[in-house]
Parts: C-alpha cells; structure tokens; sequence
C-alpha cells in the first residue's frame, strides 16, 4: 500500500518534530517552518492533506489559506492551532479549511487517528 | 407735633362753641335752618307792612282833618275880604251918595259875604270839634267874624243919617273895619300857617317814615341774607365736614393707616356714624394688626422653614455634587429635570443646555446585548408601572458617537401614588470594562501562548513514554521537555514581572559596569544560541573606547535581552541583527536593528503598552507575551532611560535604548524582577 503524502506546517520545533515522529508511521511526512515554506511545498508536491498552524513566520496561516484559495488550490487544509476564539475558526472555514482543532485539546494519538479518518475519507 | 396739638385744640374750641347746635341731630338742623331764614323774611314782611300802615293813617290824618280845615279857612278868609270890599264900596257909595240903587246891590254882596263867613265859620267849628282840637282858635275867629259883622250890621244901619254925621260915622266904621278886618286877616292867616305847618310837618313825618322804612328793610333784607348765607355755611360746614374727613379717612384706611381716627364733635348721625366708623376701623386694625403679626409669624416660621429648607437643599446639592456617581432626573416623558455634575463630565452635557429636553435626543441606551434601550421599552418602564428599582449594565452613547459603559440603577420617583419621574444613577464602568477587556485579551493571549508550551510538553511526554523503550528516543524527547517547559516558566515570570511592575516602586541598584563587556557577554550567552537555530546572525561592534558606567546589570539585561530576542523573534531566518552602543551627552545609546516584520506608524502609538501585539506580530509568532515592551519601558521609567522606535512595516525595526550615564539608585524593599529567558 502507498503511504500518502502530507505536509505539516508547524514552527514550533519541538511540536512538528513530534508531529512527524508520530504520523510518519502512516505517512510520508514534509515539514514546514513558515507560511512561505510552506505554499512553496504545496506547489511542489501534491499533498493528501495539509495540517496548518495559522500562527507562523512569513507568512500566517490566513495568508496561506486566502492564497491557496485564490489559486482555487484543491490542497484540502487542517487547521492545527491553539487559537481558541469562534472568530478565527470561523474564519479559517470560511477561507476553506476542512476542520479546525486546537491542538492543546487533543493527544498526539488523535491527531494521527484524525488525519488518517480524513485522508481515508478523502480516498473513498 | 406741635401743630398737630394745636389744630386739634382748635378744632375743639370750635367744637365747644358749636356744639349745641352741632349735636343735633341732621334733620333738626336742616329744619332750624330753614325756619331761621322763613322767620326772618316774616319778620322783614312784618315790618314792612306795619310801616306802610303807618304811613297810610298818617296819610288819613292829614286827608281827613287838616286839608278841609285849611280850606274851611280859606273860604272864611275870602267871605271875610269880601263883606270888607262890599262894606267898603257900600260906605263910598253911600259916602258919594250918588246912585242909592246901587247901594242896594252892594247889600246884597254884602249879604253874600255874610253867608260865604258863616258858612265858612261853621265848617271850621264842625272841623274843631271832629279833630277834637281845643276851641280858642275857634273863639278867636268866631270873636273876629263877629266883630266883622257887627260893624257890617251897624254900617248897613247907618243910611240914615245926615251928611255932617255921615263923615264922621264912615271914617269911624271905616276905621273900625280896618281894624276888625287887620283882627281877622291875623286869625285866619295865622292860623292857615299853622295848619300849613302842621301839614308840612306831617308830611315830613311821613317821608321821614316812608325812609326809615325803606332802610330798615333794606337792613334787614341784607342782615336776612347773610344771616341765610351764615346758616347754610355753618349747617353745611357740620353736615359735610365730617362727611369729608370720614372719606378721607376712609381712604387711609383703605391704605393701611390706621393711626387717624374720624374726629367728630358732635353726637348727630354723622357722630354716631364716625363712632360707628371709628369702632369698625379700630376693629379693623386689630383684626389687621393680628393679621399682621399672624403674616409676621407664619413669614417668620416659613423664612426658618425656607432656611432650613435651603440648608437641607445645599446639603443634599453638595451631596449630589460630590457625588463620583452621575445621577439623573427624568420626568415621566423622559425629559431631564436635573443632573449633578458627575453625570454633566460624564455625558459631556451641561445641565443648563438640556434641561427640560429629552434625555435620548443626547444620549442613546443599549444593553449589554447592543440592542437599544429606550425609556418606553422593558426593563425601564418596569420601573414606571411597577414601581421597582432596577440595575442593569447598559451602554450610553454621546452624540460624538463614543460609548460608555454604565452600571446604571433606576429608580423611581413616587409622590404619594403617582409615579412622576424616575432618578438614574450610573457609574462608568468604562475603565473597568477596559480593565477587563485587557484581562480578557490577557487571558485569551495567555491562556494561548500557555497552551502551545503545555501542548508540545503534553505531546513531547506522550511520545516519550511511547518511545520509552528507545532510549535516544526518550532521553531527546525529556530535554524538549524541559526546553518548553522553561519556555512556560518565563512566560510565567513576565507575567509576574508586570504585575509586580504595576504593584510597586522597582528598586534600582546601579553598579559600574563596561558596557561593551556587558553587552557581549549578553550576546554570547543568551541570544547567540537561539540565533544559531535559526541561522540568524547577530552582529555587534564594541566601541573602540571602554564605555563604563554605572547601571542595574540585571535591570539592564532585561531590556536588551527582551529586545534582542524580539529582533529575533520577529526575523526571518538568516536575517541579521545589528547591536550598536555609542556614548553621547551624558548618557549611552544602545540600539537593536533588525531586518524583520517591522511596525506600522499606528501600531508604534500603542506598542510599548500592555499585552498589546501587533496583529501581525500576533500571527507570526506564537512565543511572545505582548508584555516584554510593557516591561522595558517600565524598568527605563525607573533607570531614568528612554526606549524608541524606528519603524516601517516590512523593512525592519530599530529599538533605541537610552540611559543616563549616572543611574539613580532607587533602593526600595520588594520589586525584584525576575530574568528573561530569549527563546
């Protein structure tokens, strides 16, 4: 079976180093440390999901959601961050984020369990 | 005074010499009066027809006795001078002795005469006895006729006689005749004198009366009229005069000035009036007088009550005023009546301006909701219908659109039953509200920048236990741990920093320290390690001559380690930080350019207050407290430094650090700072 590639943008070292230790069991894991790295990556590769900080360097998680949705970018988008408030969920949904978690409520076993629910149910 | 005494004393002289006359009564007066002046004209009547009478007998009298005498005279007179003339042509005649037939004629005369005297002499005697005058003018003229016919008889007798006789007998008889007729012409014309004087003086008696008369009445007509005048006057005077001065009076009264009384002096009607007048105004003045002192009692009693009134209303206004509250009162139309001065710098409205006016044509209410409130709507009609106070937060908006937020209680205004306003007391809240906003904002913020540490410890944990069995695995994982956890605890200490920033006075305890050293080793240590991570590089130039000054190493440290890591924080990789210091007049710059995000002019006004981040700074990075300038400006406050910025969205930043070249010791127990950590 062919591991399906996605890209978890998280400038937090300690956070994405576990991140990808954890999902590169299932996955083919890429890493970006910055909003500009990472719309670099998306063009590069084709990605089965993205997970996305919005709080990075360079370029925001907004920033990258309103290009990708200007470049009508197919790339589906999960939004990992720790901003809490309605105002930014409902802003990252509306630029076209499949689902928002906030990263401090989950274990790091249900982000790899949510990203694996995703990505089968992207295939089917 | 005097001459009020000595009028009064006049009037009551007068009053003593007219008072029988004046205590009677008016219709008694008016009747003496008029029957005075009716007497009087009797009386000038009276006198004036006895007069006439008078005059009229006088009159009669000399009609009646005194002409028929002088013409009983008369004739006797003229009968006597005609027997003289006959007897005197007889005697000629008989003397010439020539015609005897002619003698005979003068007989007759003679004869003639005879009977005119007699006649004449008894109608004087007739006239003698009817006026009843004595009888010797009588005898007189009776002896004279007598002897007058005698001498006639005797010449008549006497024809006879011879020639030689004759001569001598006519010059006797002749003789005789003269004298008989000399006798009887006396008699009669002395007593025709007489009678004409009597006449004459009856006459003059009568004209004198007839005189008399007319002056009298003349007299007494005048003496009638001003007598009539007099009375008139004087009825008139007491009658009217004390009509008058009781007007007068009357009129004084009617004014309020009791002190005259009606002075009467008689007990007519018009002194029982004035009595009565006099009684009624003394009534009057002691029901005004009473009055009076009942109006200066309750005046007094209401100007204590005004007082006290007053006393109270300034208390209560000063009360009101110093109140920090704004109080309001509105009429049941929600027009304002009043408000203190708390409420007027509150709303920015002056009470003079709006009194009367509607209380939401100046300020319009919202809930907390932001839906609007209006007096007529719920809660606050509750307050009018229902008669409860109520408390609610609601949102006053100025004209100038700017809100405030006010803990607002309203309450009723009941007089008796009815509901006639209501009273709002508000206090701003807005500063509060601010205050709990930034608490808000903080506690999103930190809850935030607390989670993403506690996140990758929870995860970083999770991990090394799964990974347990690995031992590189584990032991990697354990020091992140720690990395992040100490990335929490200096979270934690700039949160305690602000707050014992805010709580008291920072102690500052300069030392002599080389800057260039200071900062290098800042550099080496702290800042160098993070910048390798990120490939950034960090360049400073020591000054070529030793900068070395008194400062707070620890306090200084603070700032530029929190500077420098924001430069770093907010920098691309493989961007440089450039760090200078330089001396300048009294005292030492340190600048920390950067080549990173930068700041927009409008976000440099607020970047050095608390937990403020820029948006953009907020989106970029997620360490960073929005504190770490809050603090540097704090501890330069303290140092007697300033901090600034060079800014321009984009193209980096430039923090300029000044303090002077002696820094103040501060030495104050309490406010010790905890380190930063750059991370």
């Amino acid at each position: 079976m062919k591991l399906k590639r996605i890209l978890i943008a998280e400038d937090d070292p300690y956070l994405s180093k576990v991140m990808r230790n954890y999902l590169e069991e299932r996955f083919i894991v890429d890493l970006a440390e910055d909003g500009g790295e990472t719309l670099e990556m998306i063009h590069k590769n084709n990605y089965a999901v993205v997970l996305l900080d919005l709080i990075m360097p360079v370029k925001n998680g907004f920033q990258v959601l309103e290009i990708l949705q200007e470049e009508k970018n197919p790339t589906p988008v999960l939004i990992f961050s720790n901003l809490a408030e309605k105002e930014e969920m409902d802003r990252a949904i509306s630029l076209g984020a499949k689902n928002y978690y906030i990263k401090s409520d989950m274990d790091i076993d249900e982000v790899a369990k949510a990203i694996t629910k995703f990505t089968e149910g992207q295939a089917k | 005074m005097k001459k009020r005494v000595n009028k009064k004393n006049k009037h009551y002289h007068k009053s003593i010499l007219l008072r029988p006359i004046g205590n009677l009564k008016i219709r008694t007066k008016l009747f003496l009066g008029f029957f005075t002046i009716i007497l009087l004209a009797v009386t000038v009547g009276a006198i004036g027809y006895q007069q006439t009478t008078k005059t009229e007998d006088a009159w009669l009298e000399i009609s009646e006795f005194a002409l028929p005498e002088m013409r009983a005279l008369e004739d006797m007179r003229s009968g006597g001078l005609r027997i003289v003339s006959s007897i005197n042509e007889f005697l000629l005649l008989g003397y010439l002795g020539t015609a005897m037939g002619e003698q005979k004629t003068e007989l007759n005369y003679i004869n003639e005469g005879k009977e005119g005297l007699m006649e004449g002499l008894e109608e004087f005697r007739v006239l003698m006895v009817k006026s009843g005058d004595d009888f010797e003018n009588y005898q007189n003229i009776h002896s004279t006729v007598s002897s007058l016919l005698a001498i006639a008889d005797e010449a008549v007798s006497n024809d006879t006689i011879n020639a030689e006789q004759r001569d001598t007998v006519v010059a006797d008889i002749k003789e005789e005749l003269e004298e008989a007729e000399g006798k009887f012409l006396d008699s009669v014309n002395a007593l025709l004198i007489y009678e004409r004087e009597e006449v004459d003086e009856e006459a003059e008696e009568i004209t004198e009366y007839i005189e008399i008369t007319q002056k009298s009445l003349l007299f007494l007509s005048i003496t009638s009229l001003f007598i009539g005048i007099l009375l008139t006057y004087l009825f008139s005077y007491l009658i009217a005069n004390p009509i008058i001065s009781l007007r007068n009076i009357t009129s004084k009264i009617a004014k309020g000035d009791f002190s005259k009384k009606v002075h009467h002096y008689f007990s007519d009607e018009i002194g029982e009036l004035a009595d009565s007048f006099n009684f009624m105004s003394s009534e009057l003045q002691q029901l005004y007088s009473g009055l009076e002192k009942k109006v200066k009692e309750k005046t007094a009693d209401i100007r204590t009550a005004q007082k006290k009134l007053q006393t109270e209303k300034a208390k209560l206004e000063t009360f009101l005023e110093s109140i920090g509250e704004g109080i309001i009162a509105l009429d049941t139309k929600g027009r304002i009546v009043t408000l203190n001065k708390s409420a007027e710098s509150m709303l920015g409205i002056s009470l003079k301006k709006v009194i009367g006016q509607p209380f939401k044509s100046h300020i319009k209410l919202k809930n907390e909701g932001g839906n609007p409130l209006l007096i007529e709507d719920h809660p606050i009609s509750d307050v009018m219908t229902k008669r409860k106070s109520i408390f609610l937060i609601s949102t006053f908006i100025k004209k100038d659109k700017s809100k405030l937020y006010m803990a607002t209680t309203i309450a009723p205004i009941i007089d008796g039953k009815k509901v006639i306003g209501l009273i709002s007391t508000f206090r701003d809240m807005t500063k509060e509200k601010e205050v709990e906003q930034t608490k808000t904002d903080f506690i999103s913020l930190a809850s935030h920048q607390l989670r993403t540490p506690l996140t990758g410890i929870k995860w970083i944990l999770q991990e090394a236990d799964r990974m347990k069995n690995i031992k590189e695995w584990r032991e990697e994982y354990l020091s992140d741990a720690v990395v992040s956890t100490e990335r929490m605890i200096s979270l934690v200490h700039d949160l305690l920093n602000v707050s014992r920033l805010d709580s008291g006075i920072l102690a500052v305890d300069p030392k002599k320290t080389d800057l260039g050293e200071f900062i290098s080793r800042l550099i080496k240590v702290d800042a160098q390690p993070v910048a390798n991570a990120k490939k950034q590089k960090i360049v400073f130039k020591k000054p070529a001559n030793k900068i070395i000054t008194s400062i707070d190493q620890d306090l200084i440290h603070q700032v530029i380690s929190n500077l420098v890591s924001n430069a770093l924080r907010y920098s691309e990789k493989g961007k440089t930080i450039t760090i200078g210091l330089k001396k300048k007049k009294g005292k030492i710059e340190i600048s920390i350019k950067d080549q990173g995000i930068g700041v927009t002019k409008k976000d440099q006004e607020q970047l050095f207050e608390k937990f403020y981040r820029t948006k953009d700074a907020a989106l970029y990075s997620t360490t960073g407290s929005g504190l770490g300038l809050y603090i540097i400006k704090k501890i330069l406050l303290a140092c007697k430094g300033t901090v600034s910025i060079e800014s321009k969205k984009g193209k980096g930043s430039t923090f300029t650090v000044s303090i002077p070249t002696k820094t103040p010791t501060k030495k104050v127990n309490g406010a010790q700072l905890f380190s930063h950590t750059i991370s």
